[in-house]
């Protein structure tokens, strides 16, 4: 792997709506990164994206995002469970690229007021994955009944989530070095 | 194919399907390059072979 540079893992908040509680969980997983060694990380909100909605796919291809992707060995994810899904403008964020996903990892932390923490949109999330290129992790952070996991300042309040969350950061950083010698050494015969 | 940022030969890492509806085949293939010096990623588009098309009518 080249060394010289550092591995890039951007974090995405993954909603837009007003009083969102994946706000502290995306700050929270930013703040693990940026304690990393060897990793460099961005906070990326598609609520200051404002891509088209009259229009999708790489049609609609916000230059900023399309270069954090392109420079990205790895993303996190953090998305809110809406309706048993991920929502439809995080959805419409992702599909805006394609080349910049591929052969890269993806982990994602989910976010939700019941206890499933996001469970059911971390299995929705896995054809589209897929079919974006990306490799997902095995490897999730479920942040269940997110009102008592942090405060109205962010504030985290149930510590367990500093473990987890390195487990899934040390997941994500290996699968990201490999990804990353294999684009640049190992070619498609 | 060279990095158009640094002038590295790129290694070509993947071939990836994409849907296009301006095809009479409904796919095209995309090359996916990438350079082991700066991280550049480029993509290039290529026919579909009649014996690579997975579905039929």
């Amino acid at each position: 792997m080249n060394e010289a540079r550092l591995l890039s893992i951007p974090v995405i908040l993954g909603t837009t709506r007003k009083g969102r509680m994946s706000a502290h969980a995306a700050q929270f997983v930013f703040g693990q990164l940026q304690k990393r060694e060897g990793v460099t990380t961005e906070l990326i909100d598609i609520a200051e994206l404002k891509l088209p909605v009259d229009d999708a796919g790489e049609a609609v291809k916000d230059p900023r995002f399309s270069a954090a992707m392109e420079r990205a060995d790895a993303i996190v994810i953090v998305s809110p469970e809406y309706n048993h899904s991920f929502p439809g403008l995080l959805k419409h964020v992702l599909d805006s690229c394609l080349k910049e996903y591929i052969h890269k990892a993806a982990g994602i932390v989910g976010v939700s007021a019941g206890v499933f923490g996001g469970a059911r949109a971390i299995e929705h999330f896995q054809p589209v994955l897929r079919e974006l290129g990306l490799v997902s992790i095995f490897w999730d952070v479920n942040f269940g009944t997110v009102e008592k996991v942090f405060d109205g300042n962010g504030q985290l309040l149930d510590h367990v989530y500093v473990r987890r969350t390195d487990k899934f950061l040390n997941e994500l950083i290996w699968m990201a070095k490999v990804l990353r010698y294999g684009r640049e050494n190992i070619s498609l015969e | 194919m060279r990095c158009p940022n640094c002038g590295t030969l790129m290694n070509r890492h993947a071939e990836k399907p994409i849907k296009d509806p301006h095809v009479p085949e409904g796919e095209v293939i995309a090359s996916i390059h990438y350079c082991p010096r700066c991280g550049k990623v480029e993509a290039e588009l290529e026919p579909l072979l009649n014996s690579e098309i997975n579905f039929r009518e």
